[in-house]
């Protein structure tokens, strides 16, 4: 089919990463949101992350706070709807603790033992998480995003 | 008044009723041995009505699918007759483009005689695009400007993308670099990436082969190059990619054999979930096989450009008539009825994931998608199919891990387990004791009440009360009656005794009928439970080998897929 030399342009405008309060104002469309939400996660935010298990979110409000941080500066560009509300991943301290989950929401960490049945919008991480080939498993309204170690995103909808 | 009672007729009666209690004792005796036997035929009917109803439900599916496959196969060749019938006169302007050129080539048909072929062909083919162009190609072997300059113009106005790649490959062929840059830009400048017509196959098939050489090669790449670019800018382009992928990986699982794991199919509830699982963690060595084979290997290379032109000439005039196209779909649906042995959702998932290649257009990624997945149906060459999937190495790379995520995550944590009237659940097969001990409960609980159902039937009672009171009666005449009565009283007693004595006997059959079934029962869940655990080994196995496609993947640059042709090297950096 020939190329048609006049008409508008579909051309998306370039994503930004920048953090800059100019920039959060524009909003992404739901294909850019998608596409930077699968991008690979940063290895300062994988380490974050992954410090979840030491359990000290749980006592330590300040931690938490600094996770929250973290999740702000990995997707400066994306408004609180578009992040993420939580977290699932494998337990490390051992049966009969299976996964914990972090509710970003409520500020609350959390570990499940392998009975116990964990919020629906999480549950759909559980298997994923137990799984252990990923680091961990982020939560969304509508999908889900497993993350592996070295911040590989696989996205699947829920 | 007569001093002796006559009793002889009670005597008789009495006796008859004894006889008759004998036949009631042993009827009910045979009722309640025939009830526990009923209750055992009961539950193995119901077992083998069961069977029944699976074998019919598959020979049923069998029958239908074997149906299918017939239909298909008479399909086809009604199909291929109407094309033939409709499309044959094509065929002979396809053979007549290389014969002009090879003829040509060695000098031995008179020129007069091409152009007299050329003309036949334009009268008899009207409408078709190739006509016109082999008018031209002959005046042009004839040096006969005007009467090429009209064959080109009305070659173009039929269909202008195939007579530049037409030209472009003529003029490659004849070694005129100039003309073809020419031809290759004109081709280019029309095309559209998001909506182009099939034969920019014959293109990548030019590039990926070597026969564009030098600038039209770097021209080739760096159109290629743009063209991907400007659609990765298109929104959601890339998640589209991803799922054509996805869809072109996810038919690669195998399905199910009848040999794997069938006691615990039989015995799963979730056992369509088990096996879809076991199938998407195998398609991993499919797909790893799938790219490995492609990759392996030399590639057989046309021992000339002239050749390499031919082929790709013989490619671009047969495979992309969109006329052709709606018979074409159909008999790629029927063949592939075919090949999934009648299994039409199967045939039409796989007919689904390769849609694309049955449009007229469609968007260039996804001309690279088909290239790589279904090069047969677009005439691709082997070594397009390298560099097609090189070049889509990351969408497939995503479409992979996604279909890996999904897969893990509708694994079932657990096989939820039916064995007679016993049900429960194992994640591996390791908790057999725990197992074990449940189905002992339930077949404990299933012994006391079938044993506590055994009581004494009314007969019984009716046989020990009838003698009582008849005996008593008898007595109360006095004298040798009374010897009489406890006669028959002791008689119902004795009965009675009898019939509660062999309450035990019934109990034990009872007892040894359900016991008899709970060690069938064991033995089925340790069968189960054995072929669970290498069920899980053998998914944990194959899961693993995803890993393995993404080390593949990853190895792999489309540069280095571009087959270099002898005669390039020098000039090819």
């Amino acid at each position: 089919m020939p190329r048609s030399i006049l008409g508008t342009d579909t051309r998306s405008p370039a994503l930004t990463v920048s953090a800059s309060p100019a920039q959060r104002e524009t909003r992404l469309s739901p294909a850019q949101v998608s596409h930077r939400l699968r991008q690979k996660r940063s290895p300062a935010y994988l380490d974050r992350m992954q410090r979840l298990d030491a359990g000290t979110h749980q006592q330590n409000a300040a931690a938490l706070q600094e996770l929250l941080e973290a999740i702000a500066s990995e997707f400066p560009e994306l408004g609180i709807d578009e992040r993420l509300i939580g977290v699932v991943s494998k337990c490390r301290l051992g049966p009969p603790y299976e996964v914990h989950i972090c509710d970003l929401a409520g500020g609350i960490v959390e570990h499940f033992e392998r009975w116990r049945s964990m919020p629906p919008l999480f549950e759909r991480g559980r298997s994923l998480a137990a799984h252990g080939a990923y680091a961990f498993i982020e939560i969304y309204v509508s999908t889900i995003r497993a993350v592996t170690a070295d911040g590989a995103v696989s996205v699947l909808n829920a | 008044m007569p001093d002796i009672i006559d009793l002889s007729s009670i005597h008789s009666h009495i006796n008859q009723l004894e006889r008759n209690l004998e036949v009631v004792n042993s009827n009910v005796g045979a009722v309640s041995e025939q009830v526990v036997a009923v209750y055992q035929q009961q539950e193995l009917t119901k077992d083998r009505l069961e069977e029944l109803h699976q074998e019919f439900r598959e020979f049923v599916a069998a029958d239908r699918k074997d149906k299918q496959k017939q239909f298909a196969a008479t399909e086809i060749v009604r199909v291929r007759q109407e094309i033939e019938q409709k499309f044959g006169h094509h065929e002979i302007v396809r053979r007549t483009t290389t014969g002009i050129l090879q003829a040509t080539d060695l000098q031995m048909i008179r020129q007069n005689t091409i152009h007299t072929v050329t003309e036949q062909l334009m009268v008899t083919t009207p409408n078709y695009w190739l006509a016109p162009t082999l008018v031209a190609l002959s005046a042009w072997i004839k040096d006969d400007r005007v009467l090429a300059d009209r064959g080109v113009a009305e070659a173009i106005r039929r269909d202008d993308n195939k007579t530049s790649l037409f030209f472009a490959l003529v003029c490659r062929r004849a070694r005129r670099s100039e003309a073809l840059t020419r031809w290759l830009s004109r081709y280019f400048q029309m095309q559209n990436p998001m909506a182009i017509d099939r034969e920019v196959v014959v293109m990548l098939d030019g590039l990926a082969n070597g026969v564009f050489g030098g600038g039209a090669l770097v021209t080739c790449s760096n159109v290629i190059e743009e063209w991907l670019t400007e659609l990765e800018e298109q929104a959601g382009f890339l998640d589209d990619q991803r799922k054509r992928w996805a869809a072109q990986l996810d038919v690669m699982a195998p399905k199910p054999a009848d040999r794997d794991y069938p006691t615990l199919r039989k015995h799963a509830r979730n056992a369509p979930q088990l096996m879809k699982a076991l199938c998407a963690a195998r398609r991993n060595r499919a797909v790893h096989g799938f790219f490995t084979n492609l990759f392996t290997g030399e590639l057989i290379v046309p021992p000339s450009i002239e050749a390499a032109c031919d082929s790709l000439l013989d490619s671009l005039v047969a495979n992309f008539d969109d006329e052709e196209l709606p018979f074409r779909r159909e008999e790629r649906l029927l063949e592939l009825i075919k090949e999934e042995d009648g299994d039409k959702d199967a045939a039409k998932a796989r007919f689904a994931a390769e849609a694309e290649i049955h449009q007229p257009s469609t968007n260039f990624a996804a001309v690279l998608t088909s290239s790589a997945m279904n090069p047969e149906q677009l005439g691709a060459t082997r070594a397009t199919q390298r560099y097609a999937v090189s070049r889509s190495r990351e969408w497939i790379l995503a479409a992979h891990n996604d279909l890996v995520a999904r897969d893990r995550m509708e694994m079932p944590r657990h096989a939820e387990l039916t064995i007679a009237a016993w049900s429960g659940t194992s994640a591996d097969g390791s908790n057999e004791r725990e197992l074990a001990a449940a189905i002992r409960q339930q077949y404990d609980a299933k012994i006391e009440t079938a044993v506590n159902a055994v009581s004494l039937s009314p007969a019984a009672w009716i046989v020990l009360i009838a003698g009582i009171l008849i005996g008593g009666l008898i007595m109360s005449a006095g004298g040798t009656a009374i010897a009489i009565g406890l006669v028959l009283i002791a008689a119902a007693a004795a009965f009675f005794f009898w019939k509660v004595k062999d309450l035990e006997r019934q109990r034990d059959e009872a007892r040894q009928a359900l016991e008899k079934e709970h060690g069938q029962a064991l033995a089925i869940l340790k069968a189960v439970l054995a072929e669970l655990a290498d069920y899980r080994r053998e998914v944990a196995s194959e899961d693993a080998r995803a890993a393995d496609v993404t080390v593949l993947l990853e190895s792999l640059s489309s540069p280095q897929f571009v087959l270099q042709r002898p005669e390039q090297r020098v000039s090819v950096a």
